[in-house]
């Protein structure tokens, strides 16, 4: 397990993975990149593992609907939106905690004055 | 036409349906300001190819040959992309944006980045129904090379009240659908441009 990067050392969790990937094929729906889950100032950034299960499972869900989806356009709009998620899910994971820790001791300071 | 204030904006952010104004992702509550919100600059960029040094009429171009002038720059996050004096390039945000059928917003620069000469955008009305990140025409206007840094701060939108709202979507009527870099200038599908760029006598 020590060989494994933190974030696959987490056990599989089936519940939290279709919770996680409904959002994100939902946001999908909307046109949206599934980059994270919850809406403002709530928001949790999405994992790799999770935005590609999205982008599976809204394929899945628009052959579904719609044996004819899949044309190179219909692709091209999805394969924008997933290359978005994972840009800013990357983004988001490797400053986003210091860019709040940086805000919030701001408050703290103007607090002081 | 009201502009929204930080608390409408908050609401809207936070509003379920098709009513819920998206910018994502907020990195970071300071960019939330009084009546606008900060957006930061992408990564990728468009410049003009300097060596080409011809009179530009995109009326006598093709997508391709327009295309063919400029070249997209991919700079990663925690490196630079250096604008020069005089230089003009196409940057984006980083954020991506979907505005309600109610709203519209007028991008803006900061004004602490136009006090070191950058000039941020100049078509900056992002119509109700659009869904991207939104391209931004860079300038330097300063005497000396700017470094831009993808992710930081350097443009803000302020949004408004339409009324009523638009009925017909932006999505699928326009040249520039849900993009997530900068787009290419797309001047030459303007129809009805023809009739004056012809050049006769």
């Amino acid at each position: 397990m020590t060989f494994l990067p933190t974030e696959s050392r987490a056990q599989y969790q089936l519940r939290r993975t279709l919770r996680v990937v409904h959002e994100l094929v939902l946001r999908l729906k909307q046109g949206l990149p599934p980059n994270e889950t919850g809406v403002w100032p709530n928001a949790t950034a999405a994992g790799l593992a999770d935005i590609w299960n999205s982008a599976w499972a809204y394929n899945c869900l628009r052959l579904e609907e719609d044996p004819k989806w899949g044309t190179p356009s219909n692709l091209s709009d999805l394969f924008r939106l997933i290359l978005k998620a994972i840009e800013v899910s990357y983004v988001q994971t490797k400053f986003g905690p210091e860019l709040k820790s940086i805000a919030a001791h701001e408050h703290t300071e103007q607090g002081k004055d | 036409m009201s502009t929204l204030s930080k608390e409408r904006i908050e609401a809207r952010l936070s509003e379920p349906g098709a009513k819920r104004l998206v910018i994502t992702p907020i990195l970071s509550p300071k960019q939330l300001g009084d009546i606008s919100v900060d957006l930061r600059i992408g990564n990728q960029f468009i410049v003009f190819r300097l060596h080409m040094g011809e009179l530009l009429n995109p009326f006598a171009l093709t997508d391709t040959q327009l295309r063919g002038l400029q070249e997209r720059r991919v700079v990663r996050f925690g490196q630079k992309f250096v604008l020069h004096p005089g230089q003009m390039a196409l940057g984006c945000t980083f954020e991506y944006l979907q505005i309600p059928s109610d709203l519209e917003g007028q991008v803006e620069g900061r004004s602490s980045w136009a006090r070191v000469g950058l000039q941020v955008a100049t078509a900056t009305c992002i119509e109700p129904g659009f869904s991207g990140v939104v391209t931004l025409e860079l300038a330097n206007v300063g005497p000396m090379p700017l470094d831009l840094f993808p992710g930081v701060r350097v443009a803000q939108i302020v949004l408004r009240d339409v009324e009523p709202a638009v009925k017909e979507a932006y999505a699928g009527r326009r040249k520039y659908f849900r993009p997530i870099g900068p787009q290419f200038s797309r001047l030459t599908r303007d129809e009805d441009a023809k009739p004056f760029t012809r050049g006769e006598s």
